[in-house]
């Protein structure tokens, strides 16, 4: 019977640089003398962890039913999502109710930046190819970092399979195709090519499309006896292509170094809001964009104490939006906006024993925004961030703090530019084993961090305002991880449990000033967050030696409006978040066949900060299921998936107006050479 | 990404008296309300009122019709025995029984190709009705028929409409193109031919416009927000075509006019809005402040006056939170307030 294993591929000077032993339940396979090929499970990191991690491996990836970023990061727990519907739409995500501003999301341990709108539309990245994606809440135990990954409050992390070749490969690959409802097309390809014995390369590229044409029922009220009407989603078509080619290179035991070169490029229409009577004029925006960006990093060891690393990315982003319905004089609108960005980060790390380590990282961003528009600022956001950390991890305690200095110095050709800022931000956090023999662990952490505004908030014409502080968050959490092997019929158990206290100050908001019916940009709210996050995940073996994987998460985020006593809204619920949601899933591998099956669900929101009946929104679940199957041909090992997604088939609404596709299927066929 | 939020800013409102032919006032005995909504949100509303029995019905036309009004309910009037709603994003026109609420008619604001007209403000003389939209056009429905008959095109986004001595008036704002420096003119149209005859300037982005009995128009200007060009308040002599400012008016925004007296929204930046009133026979401002009990009022999204009892009615609006309509006596005192009514509450109709 099959068993499977995770196999990581961890070059040697990477686990000893982020300071992290890897304790007991790991397996080591074979042993190279530059390589180690060490089969961990990420729950180990996951339990060790002092502040909250959640870990999506690539095989649990596979079971997910995800077909872009957005659909997998609905699984982790403490996250939420909005989702404007259909593939092309508008994903972008809000970790603990922070806001979409304050989580970063890094691309091989660069972030992926907007200074525009200050959020990643997490729907265009891909899962093709990922290694894992994580989430940290306040900050990786790893202190060996760019500066940059230490300034958000959260961070999403992807990260790329690296190439792993067989001992006599010297390329392998796999090609791909996935079609389903509503014309998806979405070929993919991968080839990974063992240049000499320290230089690899990987190829990939991808392609998708589909006409999004689904079809939803149109409620024009909330109650049953309400009239609905069946219509057809329009203008909610996706075209998008993505290359990348990486290199890595080990020069040495002592060194290595990597290379990204990433190509993006994306057409879709905007279907908008279902507005009654009139939706097909609200659906005939398109938007175009381009990203094009190409990072590298470089490690070396000076000794087992010296260890120094540098990074370096620049990416150019083109987006053009048009709207043809516009009844103003020149009959639409016309957006083209282009962001540069240069980065270069150093830092290094010091090991005064093996219990404590320290680090520095410096890091300077310079950012510029072209726009179409007549007179725009065009501003220049330089960025200068410097970080000090410290580790202390023996068997009981893990330990980290950090302390971050933020400076930033902007520029404008048009106008008056914004203020510059500079702030520290601290860290500190604590895991810590009481008992020997029980893998269980207590973890506090608390983090000071904050946004920057926007060149939106900032710039935009009539709207924008200069003088614009930063937002500011304050988070307390404190938590315990339990990890058992409780026996044969059930090799893994692992449970995380988080109880938090955020707050935010200085929140930005568009607000109406006086009698003018003009809208402005103010730092006007206050928001204080309480909330639980657990997690559970579970390897069972039943009979027949049949292994069953089993996870969940459960959210629970009291999110209040705490601006002004005298509002109606003071300590109502934030605009679309739910009090309780969560997650589940379960895959179940058999000799025929493998069985996977997620849940996603959602209880009551309110898309108003004014908590009242017109505004409820109801809950939601979204089942899917598959069946794969893995055959071996004389190519490659094939996979073929069959899945049927969002099982009730209703249109449910996580953004009020824009219903997401009913029942659908998809089919995936990839052969791995 | 369009300036969704500038088509807020520089629009005014026209309050329309029942005209059924029968102009004696009556007592009042329910108030219809037309919550405007947030735009995108298909959420305009009608709230009735019932003021004998103290009762409000949210939603109103939902409960009646089991279909919400649509997006952005910009305007509503009654004329004879049917309600016209003029909701501007969902590009409709419901005609509503005045007794029952049932919608007899839908009207679908929509050109030839398809294309939503976006109506704004509606007025009605001789049967028929006339509706300015966004599409730069003024439109004339018959009221027995409820048939488009026909649409004229006058300057950009008209707001603004009343008719004077078989002419009507249209404020041509150009709020859309808010970036080339909006339009400044009243575009007079004829009734019986449905012919734009003319323009007249006015001033940087007219509003709301209405008119007294002697057939003066005044006009809500409410420039664009710079030192160049202020708002102001100024008057139109529809015999002799002679416009001039009425001075001591500042910030104009939605007024009516009952028993020739205007009831002006004025709001200077920062302070709290107040109503001038303004004796448009003599021509003088009779108070600044008509509010005489000290009640504040932030943000006044539009304003009623009751003819038969001289009661006012001030819809409040923060365009966040569902807002309130209050009611002063024709002292000046607050009566009753019915608070989060709807999300910004705008035109009150006296049934």
């Amino acid at each position: 019977m099959k068993v499977l294993r995770q196999t990581v591929f961890l070059l040697f000077f990477v686990v000893v640089a982020a300071g992290n032993v890897v304790i007991a339940q790991t397996v080591a396979d074979t042993l190279h003398l530059q390589e180690v090929v060490i089969t961990e499970r990420y729950s180990d990191r996951e339990i060790r962890s002092t502040a909250p991690l959640q870990i999506l491996s690539k095989q649990t990836i596979g079971n997910l039913h995800a077909l872009q970023l957005s659909d997998a990061v609905k699984h982790f727990s403490g996250v939420t999502v909005k989702d404007y519907g259909g593939i092309g739409g508008l994903k972008t995500i809000s970790v603990r109710s922070l806001g979409a501003g304050h989580a970063a999301v890094n691309y091989n341990g660069v972030a992926l930046s907007d200074l525009q709108t200050g959020q990643i539309d997490i729907g265009r990245l891909s899962l093709y190819n990922v290694e894992s994606i994580t989430l940290h809440n306040g900050q990786n135990d790893r202190i060996f970092m760019p500066a940059r990954t230490f300034a958000s409050s959260s961070s999403l992390n992807i990260t790329s399979s690296a190439p792993l070749f067989n001992d006599d490969e010297n390329i392998n690959g796999q090609a791909g195709f996935k079609g389903g409802s509503f014309g998806l097309f979405n070929p993919s390809f991968l080839a990974n090519v063992k240049v000499s014995d320290r230089l690899s390369a990987s190829f990939s590229g991808e392609w998708m499309s589909s006409h999004g044409a689904y079809p939803y029922l149109l409620h024009y009220g909330q109650a049953d006896s309400d009239s609905t009407s069946l219509e057809k989603r329009e203008n909610s078509d996706v075209k998008n292509l993505r290359l990348e080619t990486s290199f890595y290179a080990d020069q040495s035991e002592k060194s290595k170094g990597e290379i990204h070169f990433y190509h993006f490029r994306s057409e879709r229409g905007l279907p908008g809001a279902t507005i009654f009577y009139n939706t097909e004029n609200f659906s005939k925006q398109r938007l175009w964009d381009r990203t094009f960006f190409t990072q590298g990093k470089y490690e070396h060891s000076f000794s087992q104490k010296w260890v120094v690393q540098a990074n370096a990315k620049y990416n150019h982003s083109n987006l053009r939006y048009l709207d043809p319905t516009w009844l103003g004089a020149e009959g639409k609108v016309e957006d083209i906006f282009t962001q540069h960005e240069s980065y270069g980060s150093l830092s290094a790390l010091y090991r005064v024993f093996e219990r404590l380590s320290f680090s520095v990282a410096t890091d300077l961003t310079a950012a510029t925004m072209y726009s179409n528009r007549k007179v725009f600022a065009t501003p220049t956001r330089l960025t200068s961030q410097s970080v000090m950390a410290a580790k202390w991890v023996n068997q009981q305690l893990l330990a980290t703090a950090s302390l971050l200095y933020t400076r930033t110095a902007e520029s404008v050709r048009n106008g008056e530019p914004a203020e510059n800022r500079n702030k520290f931000s601290p860290y500190i956090s604590a895991s810590f084993m009481p008992l020997n023999d029980l893998d269980l662990r207590l973890r506090v952490f608390y983090k000071n961090s904050f946004r920057l505004p926007t060149f939106n908030d900032l710039y935009y014409p009539i709207v924008g305002v200069r003088q614009l502080l930063p937002e500011d968050a304050n988070q307390f959490n404190a938590g315990v991880t339990f990890s058992s092997t409780p026996g044969d019929a059930v090799p893994l158990l692992t449970l995380s449990a988080d109880v938090y206290h955020n707050r935010i100050k200085n929140k930005i908001v568009a607000y109406p000033t006086g009698n003018l019916h003009q809208w402005t940009m103010m730092n006007f709210g206050r928001v204080t967050i309480n909330g639980m996050d657990v997690t559970v995940d579970s390897r069972l073996i039943l009979a027949d030696e049949i292994p069953f994987y089993v996870g969940g998460s459960y959210t629970y985020q009291r999110a209040m409006d705490k601006t002004d006593p005298g509002k109606p809204t003071y300590n109502h619920q934030l605009p679309y978040t739910p009090r309780h949601s969560g997650s589940a899933r379960a895959a179940l591998e058999m000799a025929w066949f493998n069985l996977a099956y997620t849940l996603l669900w959602s209880g009551e929101r309110f898309s108003n900060g004014y908590n009242s009946n017109e505004y409820r929104m109801n809950g939601y679940s979204d089942h899917s299921i598959s069946l794969s199957k893995s055959l071996h041909t004389p190519f490659g090992t094939m996979n073929l998936t069959a899945e049927a997604l969002n099982l009730s088939g209703k249109n449910y609404e996580i953004v009020r107006n824009y219903p997401m596709p009913g029942r659908s299927y998809r089919m995936n066929i990839s052969i791995n050479f | 990404m369009t300036i969704t939020v500038v088509l807020l800013s520089g629009c005014s409102d026209i309050n329309n008296p029942v005209d059924n032919g029968d102009n004696t006032p009556k007592e009042a005995r329910t108030l219809l309300l037309l919550n405007e909504g947030s735009m995108g949100h298909n959420n305009s509303s009608l709230s009735k009122y019932d003021l004998s029995e103290k009762e409000l019905v949210k939603d109103y036309f939902l409960t009646v019709n089991k279909r919400g009004l649509g997006d952005v309910g910009n305007d509503m009037l009654q004329y004879g025995a049917k309600i016209y709603v003029v909701v501007n994003k969902s590009s409709t026109i419901e005609v509503m029984d005045a007794t029952t609420g049932i919608s007899v008619r839908q009207i679908a604001m929509k050109t030839a190709g398809g294309e939503a007209k976006e109506p704004r403000r509606i007025a009605a003389r001789g049967g028929k009705v006339y509706v300015t939209s966004f599409d730069d056009t003024v439109t004339r429905i018959d009221t027995l028929t409820l048939a488009i008959e026909g649409s004229v095109i006058v300057g950009q986004d008209p707001e603004g409409i009343a008719i004077v001595n078989n002419k009507i008036y249209v404020t041509n704002s150009g709020g859309l193109n808010w970036e080339n420096g909006y339009d400044k003119t009243v575009s007079i149209i004829d009734v019986t031919s449905f012919i734009e005859e003319e323009k007249i300037e006015i001033g940087v982005n007219p509003g709301a416009l209405q008119t007294d009995s002697e057939g003066d128009l005044y006009v809500a200007v409410s420039g664009d927000y710079t030192e160049a060009h202020p708002s102001t308040f100024r008057k139109i002599n529809t015999s002799n075509g002679e416009v001039t400012t009425v001075p001591g008016i500042d910030s104009p925004f939605k007024f009516v006019i009952v028993d020739n007296k205007a009831y002006i929204i004025n709001g200077s930046y920062g302070e709290p809005n107040s109503v001038i009133v303004y004796d448009c026979l003599n021509e003088k401002i009779i108070t600044d402040s008509f509010i005489s009990d000290g009640t504040s009022i932030e943000i006044m999204n539009n304003i009623t006056v009751d003819p038969f009892s001289g009661d006012m009615f001030i819809a409040e609006t923060d365009y966040i939170n569902p807002g309130n309509l209050h009611c002063f006596d024709k002292n000046g005192k607050l009566k009753y307030s019915l608070t989060a009514v709807g999300l910004n509450p705008s035109v009150v109709v006296i049934q």
